[in-house]
Formats: C-alpha cells, sequence, structure tokens
C-alpha cells in the first residue's frame, strides 16, 4: 500500500470574479522512501496541491470538489479538523521556501522546534527544547546547544533551513512535502539541503515530495516526476523516463529549457492560462505546437504509455517522435 | 537575561529617567500608606492657608505649600496619588486586556463574531462617552470598581480596533500558516503566536492612555459623579487648584506635573520595552557603539 495517494482530487477557488479550478483529477501515488518531484512553472497549482494535502486550504474561497487523500489508508477529507490537526505536523510535515519568515520572530529557535512536541506528544517544553537541541545536531547545525537559543534573524539562510528541516521532521512524520526548499538558497548551500533531505528520507523512510521548478534538482533526487500544467498532471513517471524522453510537449518544453544550450533554448510561447477561463478542450493546446481541432475539442485522458509512465496528450507519439 | 535587560534600560537615557522617576514615585505612594496614617491629608489648618511652596518656616507638612483650607499640598498629592495610579493603571490595564482579547477574536475568526464585536464597539464610540458616563455613575455608586470598569468600557473600542488590525497583519504572516501546519489549534496560535506579536503595540497604546485616564476620571469628578470628596485625585486637584491659578499657582502646577510625569515616563519607558523585547531589534540597545535615544513621544495626550 502507497504512503500517500490521491485519486482525482480537484479543487477549485470559487471568487466574484469566478471561479478559478486549481487543481483538476489530480492522481499521484507515493511509496514509502520514495521521493517525488512535482514541477511545473508558477500558478500550476503545485502548491495548492501541498495545502491540500496538508489540510490546510483556505476555505473558503479554496474548496475540495472531488477526489480521495489517503494517508495509510485513512481518508484525509473525511476527517473532521481536530483529527486533521492531530496529524499536521506529526504524520505529514512541510518544509518552507524561506524559512526566515516560517518562523515567528520571537521565539528562539530551540522553543520552536520544542512547540511540536509539545503540541502533539504534550511533552513539557523544557524536554522538548533538549530533543530540539538533538534535533539541530542531527541536521548537522554545529554547535546546537547555542544555536537553539538563537533567533531565526540571527541565523544564516542556510542553517534556519536547517532548523526549518529539524522542525519538519521532528516527529519523523511519514510524509514531507518541501515547497521549493532550496529557491531561497545558494548554489553551494542548496545541494547541501538537497543531500540532507536524502539522508533524512533513508534513515526514517519517510515519503518525500518535493515541490519545485527547478529541474536539475528534480534530476538529481527523485524517484519519481510529476509535471504539472494549469492544475493537471500532464505526465508522470519515473524521472529517468520523464526527464530524459518527456513526451508530453509541456514536459518537453521544461527540459529543454532546463537542459538546453542557451543557443538553442527556445521559450515555450505564449502564458499559463488564467484559471478561471481555461482553454476548451486541452488547457495547453494555445501555447502547444502540435495542436489540432481534437485538441481544441477534447481535453485529453491520461493514458499510460508505457510502464509508470503516463500522460495527458492526444498527440504524444508525434510529439515525442519529434523531440 | 535580567542582566541584560539592567544593561539595556541603563544605556537608554530616557528610558532610565522615566523608570527611576514612575520607581519613585510608586515609592512615595506606597510610603504614604505607612506614613499617612488618620487625616493628614485632610486635616484643616485655619492658621496656615495658602502658603507658598518651597518654604521650611512652617515645618516639612507646608513644603509644597497650603490651600485655601490649609490642608497640606504635599500630603495631598501622595494621599490623591492611590487613586489616580490605581484607576489609570487598572484602567489601562483591563482596557487593554479585554481590547486585544476580543480584537484577536475578531480578527482570527472573522464572519459573524468579527462584525458583532466591532459592531459592538461602534456602538459605544458614537456614543458621547461623558454623558454615558454621567447616566452610568448616576444610577450606580460612583466607587473606585464603578469608575473603572465606566473607563475600561469606554476606552475599549480603540483597543479592539488596534488589535483587529494588528490581528488582521499577523495572521497573514507566513509563520502563523506554518504553525498551523504542525497542527496547531486556533487557541494555540491566538495566544503564542498572535498575542506576543501584538502585546508590544498594546502596551504602546496602554501607556498612551493613562494620562488621558486620570484626565478623564478628574473631568468627572468635576461633573460631580466622579471620585467623591473627601477622596482626591491628581485630576481633581487640578481642577480644584483651577480656580486660584493666578493667586495660588501650586495648587494646579503640582498635580499637574505629577500627572505629565507618570503618562509621559510610561510612554518613554513603554517605547524603550517595545525595542528591548523586539529579538531583531534589541541589538540597538545592547551595544556600546551608540544607543539610539528611545526619545519623547510624538503624542502627548491630553497635555
Amino acid at each position: 500500500m502507497p504512503q500517500l495517494s490521491i485519486e482525482d482530487l480537484s479543487v477549485e477557488f470559487r471568487t466574484a470574479r469566478g471561479t478559478a479550478h486549481a487543481l483538476r483529477q489530480i492522481n499521484l501515488t507515493v511509496d514509502r522512501a520514495e521521493t517525488l518531484a512535482i514541477i511545473g512553472e508558477s500558478g500550476s497549482g503545485k502548491s495548492v496541491l501541498a495545502r491540500t494535502i496538508l489540510g490546510t486550504l483556505v476555505s473558503p474561497p479554496g474548496h475540495v470538489t472531488a477526489g480521495r487523500i489517503r494517508l495509510n489508508g485513512i481518508d484525509l477529507l473525511a476527517l473532521d479538523a481536530r483529527s486533521y490537526r492531530k496529524l499536521q505536523g506529526d504524520r505529514v510535515a512541510m518544509v518552507f521556501q524561506d524559512a526566515l519568515v516560517a518562523f515567528n520572530p520571537l521565539y528562539q529557535i530551540g522553543w520552536q522546534i520544542a512547540e511540536v512536541f509539545n503540541i502533539h506528544r504534550y511533552m513539557p517544553m523544557k524536554a522538548g527544547f533538549e530533543r530540539a537541541i538533538g534535533l539541530l545536531r542531527r541536521v548537522g547545525i554545529p554547535n546546537p546547544e547555542q544555536r537553539a537559543h538563537a533567533y531565526p534573524h540571527q541565523l544564516s539562510g542556510g542553517m534556519r533551513q536547517r532548523a526549518m528541516i529539524a522542525l519538519a521532521v521532528a516527529l519523523e512524520p511519514d510524509v514531507l512535502l518541501a515547497d521549493e526548499p532550496t529557491t531561497a538558497l545558494d548554489v553551494t548551500v542548496q545541494a547541501q539541503i538537497m543531500a540532507l533531505l536524502e539522508s533524512l528520507r533513508q534513515e526514517t523512510g519517510m515519503a518525500l515530495i518535493l515541490i519545485t521548478h527547478d529541474i536539475a534538482v528534480a534530476a538529481e533526487v527523485a524517484d519519481r516526476v510529476a509535471v504539472m500544467y494549469a492544475g493537471r498532471i500532464v505526465e508522470e513517471g519515473r524521472a529517468i523516463d520523464v526527464l530524459s524522453k518527456p513526451r508530453h510537449p509541456y514536459a518537453q518544453g521544461l527540459v529543454a529549457l532546463a537542459s538546453g544550450s542557451s543557443a538553442t533554448v527556445v521559450a515555450i510561447p505564449g502564458l499559463p492560462p488564467d484559471l478561471s477561463e481555461l482553454p476548451t478542450g486541452c488547457a495547453f493546446h494555445p501555447r502547444c505546437t502540435f495542436a489540432d481541432d481534437l485538441c481544441r475539442r477534447r481535453d485529453p485522458a491520461t493514458r499510460s504509455i508505457a510502464e509508470q509512465h503516463s500522460v495527458a496528450c492526444h498527440h504524444s507519439e508525434e510529439a515525442s517522435a519529434d523531440a | 537575561m535580567n542582566g541584560r535587560y539592567g544593561r539595556m534600560l541603563y544605556r537608554s537615557k530616557g528610558a532610565l529617567i522615566s523608570a527611576i522617576l514612575l520607581a519613585a514615585i510608586l515609592l512615595v505612594t506606597g510610603a504614604g500608606f505607612i506614613l499617612l496614617r488618620g487625616d493628614v491629608a485632610t486635616a484643616t489648618s485655619f492658621s496656615g492657608t495658602m502658603i507658598p511652596p518651597f518654604s521650611l518656616v512652617h515645618g516639612f507638612r507646608d513644603v509644597l505649600g497650603t490651600d485655601l483650607l490649609g490642608r497640606s499640598e504635599l500630603f495631598r498629592l501622595i494621599v490623591a496619588a492611590r487613586t489616580s495610579l490605581a484607576v489609570a493603571f487598572s484602567a489601562a490595564f483591563l482596557a487593554a486586556a479585554f481590547g486585544a482579547a476580543l480584537g484577536i477574536v475578531a480578527g482570527f475568526r472573522k464572519g459573524f463574531l468579527d462584525t458583532i464585536i466591532m459592531r459592538l464597539s461602534d456602538a459605544i464610540q458614537s456614543f458621547p462617552s461623558l454623558f454615558l458616563a454621567v447616566l452610568f455613575l448616576y444610577i450606580v455608586e460612583p466607587r473606585i470598581e464603578n469608575i473603572v470598569i465606566l473607563l475600561v468600557v469606554g476606552r475599549l473600542p480603540m483597543f479592539i480596533r488596534v488589535a483587529r488590525a494588528e490581528t488582521v497583519t499577523v495572521v497573514n504572516s507566513l509563520f502563523v500558516d506554518a504553525a498551523r501546519c504542525l497542527g496547531a489549534s486556533g487557541w494555540w496560535l491566538c495566544l503564542y503566536e498572535i498575542a506576543p506579536a501584538i502585546l508590544p503595540t498594546m502596551l504602546t497604546l496602554a501607556a498612551l492612555e493613562i494620562g488621558v485616564l486620570m484626565l478623564v476620571e478628574s473631568a468627572l469628578s468635576f461633573l460631580g459623579v466622579g471620585i467623591q470628596a473627601p477622596g482626591v485625585s491628581w485630576g481633581i486637584m487640578v481642577s480644584e487648584g483651577r480656580d486660584w491659578i493666578q493667586s495660588a499657582w501650586w495648587l494646579t502646577v503640582f498635580p499637574g506635573l505629577c500627572i505629565a510625569t507618570v503618562s509621559i515616563s510610561c510612554n518613554v519607558l513603554s517605547n524603550w520595552l517595545r525595542l528591548a523585547t523586539n529579538p531583531v531589534e534589541r541589538w540597538r540597545l545592547d551595544t556600546d557603539v551608540h544607543a539610539p535615544d528611545v526619545g519623547l513621544p510624538a503624542v502627548l495626550p491630553g497635555i
């Protein structure tokens, strides 16, 4: 049984200006100790997906209109708020992009980590603080006894992100969501943070969902990759398959952009669609070179094209032949 | 940590002076409970009325002068401090506490509760507060407790408004979101994430209110519904002395000075506290290079 499985998940944002289809029929599974990278440009629904899994979708305006999220077989969306809260930070945890603003500026780091033990394990804050020191050591922060007394602004960006990770893995969650964990960091620190996440994943057997727009990072650590566009997963499969031989024209564009020598790079033409006014048929057709009448008329179903490789495109064969 | 606060206080002269002044006033007021027994403050002496201050000819009792009834200005000031400080501090504290609680709830929960709280606060604000006070104190006895309740209710809307506005900004910051993602309940968020973040603002506001409250309390006495004679407060002394301001200036100047000292000191101290309790900013008070002068507040309430 997969650690986390998402079936047919759809999320809408209902605003005065209309309904935005943020997620459309998402199907995903993540196994124990597996790393899944979700890639896609800004506004493709990556973060909404993370929030929905965490149960912190702001509602209203966000509404889950269909689907199920199962964590170890438990249907999360059927839980009441209180039971969901028991899982948040305990079985599912999140690493945020910018640790500076994700920590409360008024408390020392050690106490903020101790809070997790206090909330979920009813541990006295003092004891939690001791545990926090151990965690800070484990994520590679030198001098953890002193750093636990530091305020967030007193740590460097890399240290802060390490502390954030310590906070997230404190209770050894089953699923760790990392939303652009390295975007705010410089390249050398990025590599260290990714290595840290990887080693924690191997140690604890947690499933890691890495949300990123950095394809190089995804290629390095992910077992599987899902490409999102306009709230849909347009291609999903083993990282090596998706990133070396992408089948969806959009995924091809992304991969080409990431890997291409600058001479051959051609930006994907056009802009991502307004989620409240999606084009008819395939959402990508206005920007796609393979688009025909069928694409304009019908949204392609997700179909399996090889073992553990699926794509939602009418013309994936032609597209991959061309590439 | 205490050493650090002491050091930060020592380095910022304005705050240090304010702290010393406040401590001195509190000390003298406290000592008055032990030393000024019986009717020394109300004792009249018709042989020595309207004695100007700063002469020891008539003994230590009359060092700050006497009034029309020959009562010692010094002793009256010390006794009046009890009422003034008790009313102003407890009203400011209670208004800040209740205002913060209601404002946080309104800003955090939004929706129905928000509407109710805010409309109630609008209702209080739209009503002339002095008229309300007269009405209220006409019905109930004008005791200190009732005056405090009245002042708290009257000053509540401002605290609610500010607390709500601050809460709305803090609620949208990522660290509150992060805490929610870690499984923190609404109560937890309000108590441990939002309340500490808005506390400095509430303190500053409460400090600003102290001067105002002392004057409002005396205005009530002036209208005959506040503290009743022989009870006395600084505000009452100011309004009583007003009639003799040309012949006996000390009757207004000294209590006025007391009110000003307390309210300015509270202001400066709250500014300092705001900086000193902020982990990101407090190094400014804790370095040898330069300690910024916390300075006088921009607004001097009612003075």
